[in-house]
């Protein structure tokens, strides 16, 4: 992105000198591709991936007992990771397929990789997270978003 | 067979209840797209020393799902139950002869299978 007190240098040091327009219209560019940029990094995330923020974001109003079973309201602070993880892994093409609150405070957070092989993330209330994948409701990977986030890329992409 | 205390021994042949969330409108609740139900449904509470469970032929429908706006009734053969090394018991309580507990190591892949075999009931009032 060029800076506005980066004109006149831009102006003088050429050769061939610039017109201030071609300036202003490689200045619009510039600023309209880094903000693109920025929203993928940041912001742009798929509707369905929209769709289950707004949803884990509805968990807050679930007061104790939702379940009839005692369970506790989930944290805020594992609806954060939830969310968190879900913007970027959302850039990595992952699309949520379910989500739904645990009874612990935590989010489940699940990705299908296929109608036979899913991924369960938890999102635990003191900050820690568990990944299991499964083939057929049998579990083959299982360990932390830390050490397995990859397994599931490559799962991912092997299926696409 | 009554074991002891009007408790009852729970064959491979029985059932058991849970109640699983399903709110109206259900933007929140353990069903899937597909009708399947979620891991969570069967995961223990910290505390719990088992996932409380009606056994089906000891109650009703109506009474076991206690609240059909919010749940639906789900239903687990207690055989299936045992091939996976956990066990169930008949553990009445004051208010509701039927109740049960599915104890065990319940971790989340017990949790993610247990789910697996749940099926809903179909029940109209």
């Amino acid at each position: 992105m060029i800076a506005l007190n980066d004109i006149d240098s831009i102006r003088t040091s050429t050769l061939n000198p610039v017109s201030i327009d071609k300036i202003y219209a490689l200045m619009y560019y510039n600023n309209l591709y880094t903000t693109l940029k920025e929203q993928r990094s940041f912001g742009f995330v798929s509707q369905k991936s929209i769709r289950a923020i707004q949803k884990i974001n509805s968990f807050i109003n679930l007061q104790n007992n939702w379940d009839s079973y005692e369970a506790l309201k989930p944290s805020i602070t594992s609806i954060n990771n939830a969310i968190k993880f879900i913007r970027e892994a959302d850039n990595d093409g992952l699309e949520v397929y379910f989500t739904a609150p645990g009874r612990n405070k935590d989010i489940l957070v699940e990705y299908q990789i296929t109608p036979e092989i899913s991924a369960e993330i938890y999102f635990n209330e003191d900050e820690t997270n568990e990944l299991l994948i499964f083939g057929r409701n049998e579990c083959f990977v299982e360990g932390t978003i830390k050490d397995k986030y990859y397994e599931l890329i490559k799962l991912f992409n092997d299926y696409q | 067979m009554i074991i002891n205390n009007d408790r009852i021994e729970i064959l491979r042949e029985h059932n058991l209840l849970r109640r699983a969330f399903y709110p109206n409108p259900p933007d929140i609740t353990y069903f899937k797209d597909d009708g399947t139900i979620c891991s969570t449904c069967f995961q223990l509470r910290n505390g719990e020393n088992g996932i409380s469970v009606d056994l089906e032929h000891l109650t009703k429908y109506e009474i076991s799902i206690k609240d059909k706006t919010k749940y639906r009734l789900i239903t687990i053969n207690a055989g299936s139950i045992h091939d996976l090394s956990l066990l169930t018991e008949h553990t009445p309580l004051p208010d509701n002869y039927a109740h049960s507990l599915i104890k065990g190591d319940i971790d989340r892949k017990k949790s993610k299978k247990l789910a697996g075999l749940a099926r809903t009931v179909q029940y109209l009032s």
